[in-house]
């Protein structure tokens, strides 16, 4: 039995399609992650195997349940985390803890504890009593992700999980859901914009426009989509000149930004390095690092996509 | 389910005692108007009926907190929650629509009680005196109970529609101000024109204030009798049909899309 099935499913908002004929299986026991640019449809997705949304069309099972028909045993199966922070500022964060777990059936004789425990797994122990009104961003999202561990559901469903969260605690965080699935047989399924993100997943599917483009486990879509070299660019400051300059290098004219600068796709590294940066100075941009770079889901993405993710 | 209840009513009772913008429009301000009525507006009453001059001002403000805390409190709690992303949550567990409505009426009803008796306490302590039997303690709590009803059906409405917290709490105070200002919460029933003497009459929160005030310092304080066979049944039918017509609006807006 897998843990989610999709087969075929919609989902439109009057003209528009949000979900377009997605079918897909995660089995159990693993971290499965759906990879896409905002607006791609991955939280409507979610949002329909959580029960939150209703299909337009199509059917999803969780765990042989269907969201539709049986809609109470699927909520007894999962946890679901939206993108948003639900936490309540007015609450101190081991309130709301206590509080979810109540929305899942757990006694507050045992809540408490288990809130005290998962606190302290998520780095909160200290700030359990103050209110969350008093948290920065990235603690706030830590308290919701703690909230995913709540009530031993086989299934976890988590938009976003990362968002606002700096890169160290992006990968504390992976960590945490791996232990999930490897220590405590759970299953996750997580929707994310971040490549490093989806890194860590037994299995990825790339999604845009609505649809599943391509799916595989993260090093076997890299091999696939990836059969060029790509040479990371940074810059100190970017611009559409450098932009233009850096395609006349790149094979069909491929070059993804990125916060810092580019990813440029070439054939010999080794031939186009110095000329990038002879050319770039001498437009005025300065490069401040330069180096062949190992491909990365989001290369593959913008590879296989035409289009960056963030 | 009584566990989701009880959770719940909890957490809206605290996010109700700890945000300071809700203790000041549903407890400070009645407080307050409590203050500068008995102080300042009761300048050349006879001393003879003060205390029952002050005794009614005290009862008006006595209501105004309670539909404050029915038409902002309330609305902004539930607008607040769904802004956040709570209800998206809440429709992916097994919690149920009326677990939720219960659990947020309970707070409603606790913490309603909490500022109408720390107003009646403010007006106690500034001279307000009542005679009143057990029996006309016992109508009055029924009477308020049902302005908290037909207050709380208001704010059922605005919080189902308002998309933001603040939102939700600026219409809620704007409609429970506006409607106090007219149907004569903030002054005397016998000095209202006659228009709104009959807005007064048939606005369930309003008429509901004045048979508060009927009940335990009499028709002169009240200026009419708003409990006779007539209009008994109708405060009562009224503000049932209030309440039930919020409950109907938060089912809709809120639920109806959960599976």
């Amino acid at each position: 039995m897998y843990a989610v099935e999709a087969e075929d499913v919609s989902k439109r908002y009057g003209d528009v399609i949000a979900v377009d004929g997605v079918s897909l299986t995660v089995d159990r026991d693993m971290l499965y992650a759906i990879m896409g640019p905002n607006g791609s449809g991955k939280s409507t997705l979610l949002s329909m195997i959580a029960t939150v949304n209703r299909p337009s069309g199509g059917v999803i099972r969780v765990m042989g349940h269907d969201v539709v028909g049986e809609t109470d045993e699927v909520r007894r199966l999962i946890n679901y985390i939206p993108e948003f922070n639900f936490s309540s500022q007015h609450l101190t964060g081991l309130e709301n803890l206590v509080f979810y777990a109540a929305l899942l059936g757990i006694p507050r004789s045992e809540a408490r504890d288990i809130a005290q425990e998962l606190l302290r797994r998520v780095g909160l122990n200290e700030a359990a009593n103050r209110l969350v009104s008093t948290y920065s961003r990235g603690m706030r999202r830590r308290l919701e992700l703690a909230t995913a561990f709540l009530g031993d559901r086989p299934l976890i469903i988590l938009d976003e999980p990362s968002g606002g969260l700096d890169p160290s605690m992006r990968r504390v965080v992976m960590g945490w859901l791996l232990e999930e699935v490897r220590e405590r047989d759970r299953t996750i399924l997580l929707a994310t914009h971040i490549g490093e993100d989806a890194e860590a997943a037994d299995r990825v599917a790339f999604m845009k426009d609505g649809r599943i483009v391509a799916e595989g486990h993260p090093e076997e879509l890299k091999r696939r989509y990836i059969r060029e070299s790509i040479i990371d660019v940074k810059l100190a400051v970017k611009g559409l000149k450098a932009l233009e300059l850096l395609r006349g290098f790149a094979i069909n004219g491929r070059v993804m930004e990125t916060d810092e600068g580019y990813r440029v796709f070439v054939e010999e590294p080794e031939r186009a390095m110095p000329r990038i940066i002879e050319r770039l100075n001498a437009s005025g941009y300065r490069v401040l690092e330069i180096n062949a770079s190992t491909p990365t889901l989001e290369d593959a993405f913008f590879k296989m996509t035409g289009s960056p993710l963030g | 389910m009584w566990l989701r209840v009880a959770a719940v009513f909890e957490k809206v009772f605290k996010e109700f005692i700890r945000d300071r913008s809700s203790l000041f429009w549903t407890i400070a301000w009645p407080a307050l108007w409590v203050v500068l009525s008995c102080l300042i507006f009761t300048q050349g009453i006879p001393e003879a009926i003060l205390p029952k001059v002050k005794a009614s001002m005290t009862l008006q403000m006595m209501g105004f907190a309670l539909m404050l805390a029915g038409m902002a409190n309330l609305p902004a709690s539930i607008a607040g929650d769904r802004e956040r992303g709570v209800y998206r949550k809440f429709a992916s567990t097994p919690m149920r629509a009326w677990e939720d409505a219960l659990g947020r009426l309970l707070a409603l009803l606790l913490f309603s009680l909490i500022s109408s008796l720390i107003v009646l306490a403010v007006g106690l302590a500034l001279g307000s005196r009542y005679e009143v039997t057990v029996i006309a303690i016992v109508e009055a709590v029924g009477v308020s109970f049902l302005l908290l009803l037909a207050s709380g059906g208001i704010g059922l409405i605005i919080g189902s529609i308002a998309g933001r917290e603040r939102s939700a709490t600026s219409i809620g105070v704007g409609v429970s101000v506006i409607t106090s200002a007219i149907s004569g919460v903030f002054a005397p029933y016998q000095y209202l024109p006659k228009g709104l003497k009959l807005f007064s009459k048939y606005y369930p929160p309003s008429t509901s204030i004045s048979a508060l005030i009927y009940l335990l310092l009499g028709r002169r304080y009240a200026g009419y009798n708003p409990l006779t066979r007539l209009h008994t049944p109708y405060i009562i039918t009224s503000s049932l049909l209030l309440f039930v017509i919020g409950l109907v609006f938060y089912r809709l807006r809120l639920w109806s899309q959960r599976l």
